[in-house]
């Protein structure tokens, strides 16, 4: 469903942050991504956000490739969650928040409004309707700015760090949202312990390379691998 | 509180209050801009010495402010940012203009006192009419029906990112003055020799704040505009207001309402 070749990415200083990545992800498959700071895991997403453009390689969904003439429909297929809530939630109030991707693709204010009362009973956050958004906190604004992205119903959501500003309440809920969702998802995250619970597959980055790309418990119960890429054994696979 | 957290919340104010629920809240964005520019040419079309003819337009914003739940204090704000530059020009109104138009005992009334007391009043007025428009409508529902009207998106598009800019900025200032206030618990105010710094990294924190934004608007299919399909351009309520107010501002074009109680009494 989602598929990246040999992707190269260089910034205009010239420093390569991204080398011949190649990677697929299947309809509703939920894979990790981890690495150490600067190993180009936000990059990455953000390449495949259709943030920045693809210099070189090819990526698709559903075999539509990125290019400038696809981007609004390919929009409409792929969901980011910023790393920073505050970066992503900027209208006045919860519901025209919600509402402001669907809007942007000609929806009738019924079907907006439907949609937008679904995803809110959905994540549990139904009563913060018509709160002004800079009055939530940081748990709330996360939800919300999942709530934006989830209501346009992409085929893949790619997730930077979404469990920051959380509560381990906010956690737990966060955790059985995606393990509902079905939705195809990446989620690049420090949480290992978070891939461990919602991911089956896991891939590791380092300088810019994926250097390993394989079943969770696996990769992480490495614990030589694991110390070569600058990351640790999670408490829970340490005794194994 | 200081002042950068009273202009962030009155900024956010006015957010707040466009989300409102009253009459005037569900009102179609054009008979409401329709009203409003009416208004202002009206009120600008009056004569330069003509004060008697004006008085009577403050029925408007007053009215709308009253059922718009809007409070005076916003309009006060506002007003404090937009009247000194008037009340500088009217000042220099009534020392370049000195012919006598009454005089009042001692006290000589000039076409100069008029004059400026009437480019006051236009500005307390107009300044009013559009802050009742943009308490009462949000602004991205004002952009879409300007868009509708054929003003360039360019327009539109760099009013709503101004907007949202401004917005920004503050949040921006308010945590780094913040920061600052932290480390500096004696200090009264930023010291001018970190002002140049501060002002600086401010510009480049907001740029870049306002840059993550837009992308993040991007990726929700933000391509610069609205979608105007489904834009209620007027509905029988807003139709009924269009012609009550605009009825309303026309009579009080060509109708004193001073001069004919004026004359009543005189009778």
């Amino acid at each position: 469903m989602f598929a990246a070749e040999h992707i190269e990415w260089s910034y205009p200083d010239g420093y390569q942050a991204l080398r011949d990545i190649d990677l697929n992800i299947a309809r509703t498959e939920s894979v990790g991504l981890v690495g150490a700071n600067g190993a180009g895991k936000s990059t990455l997403l953000r390449l495949f956000a259709g943030i920045i453009p693809v210099t070189a390689g090819r990526i698709s969904v559903d075999g539509m490739a990125y290019t400038p003439a696809n981007l609004l429909r390919l929009r409409q297929k792929i969901g980011y969650v910023f790393q920073n809530p505050d970066d992503q939630v900027f209208m006045p109030t919860v519901y025209d928040d919600v509402a402001f991707g669907i809007r942007n693709f000609g929806h009738d204010e019924a079907f907006v409004e439907k949609k937008v009362a679904a995803i809110l009973a959905r994540l549990g956050i139904a009563e913060l309707r018509n709160q002004l958004t800079h009055k939530l906190s940081g748990g709330q604004k996360r939800s919300v700015a999942l709530a934006g992205v989830l209501v346009m119903n992409p085929d893949v959501i790619f997730l930077d760090e979404p469990t920051a500003f959380l509560d381990l309440k906010g956690r737990r809920s966060f955790i059985n949202l995606m393990q509902a969702a079905e939705n195809a998802k990446l989620l690049a995250t420090h949480d290992l312990e978070l891939v461990l619970e919602l991911c089956p597959r896991v891939l590791v980055m380092d300088r810019g390379r994926i250097v390993a790309d394989g079943p969770v418990a696996e990769v992480f119960s490495d614990k030589k691998f694991m110390e070569s890429v600058s990351l640790e054994v999670p408490p829970r696979l340490q005794n194994n | 509180m200081n002042k950068l957290t009273r202009a962030a919340l009155q900024f956010r104010m006015m957010e707040e209050l466009a989300d409102g629920d009253s009459y005037v809240h569900h009102l179609t964005p054009l008979a409401k801009l329709l009203t409003t520019l009416f208004f202002v040419v009206t009120v600008i079309s009056f004569d330069l010495y003509d004060i008697s003819g004006l008085w009577q337009f403050a029925v408007y914003p007053l009215f709308f402010m009253i059922i718009g739940d809007i409070p005076a204090g916003v309009l006060g704000a506002v007003l404090a940012i937009a009247l000194p530059l008037t009340l500088f020009t009217g000042l220099s109104n009534i020392f370049f203009n000195q012919h006598i138009w009454l005089q009042l005992g001692p006290l000589p009334i000039t076409y100069g006192m008029l004059s400026g007391l009437a480019l006051v009043l236009k500005c307390v007025l107009t300044v009013s009419a559009v802050t009742v428009l943009m308490a009462t409508t949000k602004l991205a529902d004002l952009c879409n029906t300007l868009r509708f009207l054929h003003v360039p998106n360019v327009f539109t598009f760099q009013l709503l990112m101004c907007f949202r800019y401004i917005r920004v900025l503050l949040e921006e200032a308010e945590q780094m003055s913040a920061a600052y206030r932290l480390r500096n618990p004696l200090g009264r105010g930023i010291q001018l020799r970190y002002f140049g710094e501060i002002l600086g990294q401010l510009l480049l924190r907001s740029y870049a704040r306002a840059g993550r934004i837009y992308t993040a608007m991007q990726c929700r299919g933000f391509q610069g505009a609205g979608h105007m399909d489904h834009i209620v351009l007027l509905d029988w309520r807003s139709l009924i207001y269009l012609a009550a107010v605009g009825a309303g501002i026309c009579l009080g074009r060509f109708f004193n309402a001073a001069l004919l109680i004026e004359k009543l009494l005189n009778q």
